[in-house]
């Protein structure tokens, strides 16, 4: 893929969007938050409640269903598996807890754990339940199904004012537990009545950001969420009762209520990939099995492995007895179609002087002409093969062979990869990598690095690097073999490095900070990857190995590398080296740190300071605490930005004793509260509210979204009880009470 | 913001906005929803700003605030699968449509990136500031990015 196709592609993707300055400037004149410099809003009010009506008791109603333990940010919700005092809500409530997981809460109550789900589609849920469940106004669209016919489908009903409701419905079977539920937000918020549809009793319940319609159906319960309410939308007009009472007669509870369990097919075993797979006789492909001596193996089984059910492909094994697979080649699924070894070879293929794998596999799919795949993998050292991935289309397109052959791709690989010849010797296709000239004392030298491009990729790899006095003819007075360096890894081929750039794998600096050039190879992709040095030695004249560093650089007289710590965290490691006065290094200081800025600072007010040593307009610059990981410790919650419409909040913990960043999270047109003990966010703008919870979910900073709305005309901006206490710009006070400053 | 400047980087920059949007939440809609979001927020923006290179860099980094957001709330949309939003595109060419729905099949990690390097020429540098990553994670995001889409469309060549 080069770049201009790419660029070519993408300039076809557009908005469609068409500014209209009349939007703009209506809307400048709806409120927003701002934040007047020196003053943190702190009002008494409590949340608004939207909406208005008594709370009914005395009926079929939610007050049946609502959990008595609200959850302590998102209020009151439904378990969707029937009445609040039922076992399977009560099991369910237990679940969520954490305490138990779904299949312990639901035996603890007698009941069954509904855990796998598969789509059905409208056609077959009608047969399954032996008829349609709604009318003609429902768009038909399948569903997921449990193994007890629990099951759950979003919809969406066209009502006869022509306005289209997008609804969920979910319908539990009494005696088991599915995971799910509902939050409701304030039952207080809903007008409640009940109607009977077909000699069944419904509860329906209508507020201003979503309706309700419930059926207890004797063996089966079923919830109706409905995604409209009074308040309306600019897609959905406001829902009035005569609206939602239309949707619910929609439906053929009768039908509903039918709990039919649908076969589904028995779950397909989970596919065990590498060492140690059971290689069972009926699946070993006798005639392209192979005991074969192969490098890195000695003598081997190659077993060919027809599809299974679990994997609808052939698979290629290595076995020492047949029976357990020591090693696999790298699978490759061509699903739905057909699949036969045409042949299998183990010749060189590459050149490399060892013999690669070849498999020729003959696919006849179920539309489409059947076609031939050359499956080339090629040996990279240590008992490892490498699938070359563009072997194939690279012969289709030198030729217009559809089957090509063992001796075809024999041919092609001579040209491709160059004559077959042994590790030790010039090959065809090698060429000076990169080479510069240094001073090294009163020498002169022509360093040249040998290697090559990887064929079906932008990447380079070298395998010795020569060193001539004055000019690059003759012998070389050193040659260096990569593999010399410690830790040593394969590159793009079996004694080869790997670098991105030509250029870049191999460069000259003066490492060891003794005065004298050295040399570095890259070996690795990454820009942290290890990259090995040689350092001159003068007195010797010439390059010894020295040491591999990641990502090192030379830093006020020392070297400093940083290289992340482990794949998938937020850890760096930094290694700070000094001369060690005789032509090497030693290491003088080690540590573990958290994202880039943490180097800037170690504590919360280093922090600070670093904010503030930043190009941000001061009136965004302020902070407070909280105790984010619910450890006990507060965390630093920074606000900085350059515009309103740009600032931001860091979070920085210190509760592994050292400073880290957590994260961040947006703080344009935003206020921060505390409520119930949760940090929250409520972003205001344009006559737009968001209100949202921060958290921390022992990896990651996490925004969750709790409620939204649109204003009214007369409607302003909620605020809650107690704002997050912050300080501004400069004003340690905060830290100074807390013992961190 | 002046009415005028306001208009002028409005239209050379809403495609921006929609493609860094589209390629970090998949979904056409909700990329549409982040060039009004981000439009609104440059119109009320008080800030003055040195030239159109910080205007554009402004507006991705707003763009992919509201993203991070629009991808934890509760409702949003589903991603549209890759092949369906190739439908909606103009594109010209076989070549454009394969390479694109193999694009928007990559994670988002890596589609975001991508587009910030081949499309807007940024340096891995400035990307790992924009994105808040370092340099060497942006460059293993790329380089995985390139090697998975090298497969992609090899398989998609076979098919």
């Amino acid at each position: 893929m080069s770049k201009d196709i790419y660029r070519e592609t993408f300039s076809h993707v557009r908005s469609s969007y068409e500014l209209n300055m009349e939007d703009f400037e209506k809307m400048k004149t709806k409120k927003a938050f701002s934040l007047k410099k020196g003053l943190i809003a702190a009002a008494a009010a409590v949340v608004a409640a939207v909406g208005i009506t008594a709370y009914a008791t005395d009926f079929f109603g939610l007050s049946d269903m609502v959990m008595p333990e609200k959850d302590p940010v998102y209020g009151s919700y439904l378990t969707l598996q029937g009445y609040a005092d039922a076992a399977e809500s009560k099991a369910y409530e237990e679940y969520r807890s954490g305490a138990l997981s779904l299949e312990e809460a639901a035996a603890k109550y007698g009941l069954k754990a509904q855990t796998r789900c598969v789509d059905m589609s409208y056609d077959e849920l009608t047969a399954l339940q032996g008829g349609d469940i709604f009318d003609a106004r429902h768009e038909r669209s399948g569903c997921y199904i449990y193994e007890n016919g629990a099951f759950g489908l979003d919809g969406t009903y066209a009502l006869e004012n022509g306005a289209a409701l997008d609804y969920q419905l979910v319908r539990s079977v009494k005696g088991s537990v599915v995971d799910n539920m509902l939050y409701l937000g304030d039952p207080a918020g809903y007008e409640q009545w009940n109607m009977d549809v077909g000699g069944r009793t419904l509860a329906l319940a209508l507020g201003a950001e979503k309706a309700l319609v419930i059926a207890d159906l004797g063996d089966s319960f079923v919830t109706v969420n409905v995604l409209a309410g009074t308040s309306g939308a600019a897609e959905t007009p406001a829902l009035t009762k005569e609206g939602l009472e239309e949707f619910a007669k929609s439906f053929n509870w009768n039908i509903l209520a039918k709990v039919g369990e649908p076969e589904l097919a028995p779950a397909p075993p989970e596919v065990q990939y590498g060492a140690g797979v059971e290689l069972l006789p009926e699946y070993i492909d006798e005639e392209q099995s192979f005991e074969v001596e192969l490098a890195g193996w000695d003598k081997v089984w190659f077993i060919s492995y027809r599809p299974t059910p679990e994997f609808g492909d052939m698979r290629f094994f290595l076995s020492k007895d047949k029976k357990v697979s020591d090693y696999e080649f790298h699978p490759v699924c061509n699903d739905n179609k057909s699949v036969s070894v045409a042949a299998v070879s183990f010749e060189d293929f590459t050149g490399m002087g060892v013999g690669d794998v070849l498999v020729l596999l003959d696919y006849v799919p179920e539309t489409g002409a059947a076609y031939r795949d050359v499956r080339l993998f090629r040996y990279a050292g240590e008992g490892e093969f490498v699938l070359e991935p563009g072997i194939g289309e690279a012969m289709r397109q030198a030729s217009a062979d559809p089957e090509p052959t063992v001796a075809d791709v024999r041919r092609f690989c001579k040209t491709y990869y160059g004559a077959g010849v042994r590790l030790d010797t010039e090959r065809v296709t090698d060429v000076v990598a990169t080479s510069f000239t240094i001073q090294e004392g009163r020498k002169r030298l022509v360093i040249k690095a040998i290697g090559r491009k990887a064929p079906f990729d932008d990447s380079w790899g070298i395998r010795e690097i020569r060193i001539y006095e004055n000019s690059a003819s003759g012998e070389p007075m050193q040659v260096i073999n990569v593999r010399e360096a410690e830790g040593f890894v394969n590159g793009i081929y079996a004694g080869y490095t790997e670098a991105p750039r030509r250029e870049g794998t191999m460069t000259a600096l003066d490492i060891n900070l003794d005065g004298f050039c050295d040399l570095g190879v890259q070996d690795g992709m990454e820009a942290d990857a290890p990259c090995c040095y040689w350092f001159w030695d003068n007195d010797a004249g010439k390059f010894v190995y020295g040491i591999t560093l990641r990502n090192a650089e030379v830093r006020d007289g020392q070297i400093v590398e940083c290289y992340k710590a482990n794949e998938g965290v937020s850890d760096y490691v930094y290694n700070t080296y000094e001369s060690d006065g005789q032509g090497g290094l030693k290491l003088v200081k080690s540590e573990t740190a958290g994202h880039g800025d943490a180097v800037e600072a170690n504590d919360y007010q280093g922090i600070l300071a670093y904010l503030q040593a930043q190009d941000y307009e001061s009136l965004y610059l302020r902070y407070g605490l909280f105790d984010l990981t619910g450890d006990g410790t507060p965390e630093l919650i920074a606000g900085y930005g350059h515009y309103e419409a740009d600032a931001e909040a860091g979070v920085w913990s210190m509760d592994t004793g050292r400073l880290e960043k957590l994260g961040s999270f947006d703080m344009a047109h935003s206020l921060l509260y505390v409520v119930n003990g949760k940090l929250t966010r409520l972003m205001g703008q344009m006559g737009y509210e968001v209100v949202s919870r921060i958290g921390y979910d022992g990896d990651q900073v996490t925004e969750t979204e709790i409620s939204h709305r649109v204003l009214g005309p007369e409607e302003d901006y909620q605020t809650f009880l107690n704002a997050f206490e912050m300080a501004e710009d400069g004003d340690l006070s905060l830290l100074e009470s807390a013992g961190l400053k | 913001m002046d009415r005028n400047d306001f208009i002028r980087y409005a239209e050379q920059y809403k495609d921006t906005v929609y493609r860094v949007a589209l390629n970090f939440l998949g979904n056409p809609q909700d990329a549409e929803d982040a060039v009004q979001e981000v439009l609104m927020r440059l119109y009320l923006s008080k800030g003055r700003f040195e030239g159109d290179e910080h205007v554009k860099r402004w507006m991705i980094r707003v763009t992919l605030n509201f993203c991070k957001n629009a991808a934890r709330a509760e409702k949003r949309r589903v991603p549209t699968p890759p092949e369906e939003l190739a439908l909606s595109v103009p594109f010209e060419a076989e070549e454009q449509i394969a390479l694109f729905t193999a694009v928007m099949a990559l994670p988002e990690k890596y589609r975001v990136p991508l587009y910030l390097f081949y499309y807007e020429e940024y340096s891995v540098k400035e990307i790992g500031s924009l994105l808040e990553l370092r340099e060497s994670a942006v460059t293993t995001r790329l380089s995985r990015a390139r090697a998975i889409l090298r497969q992609e469309l090899e398989e998609a060549e076979k098919r």
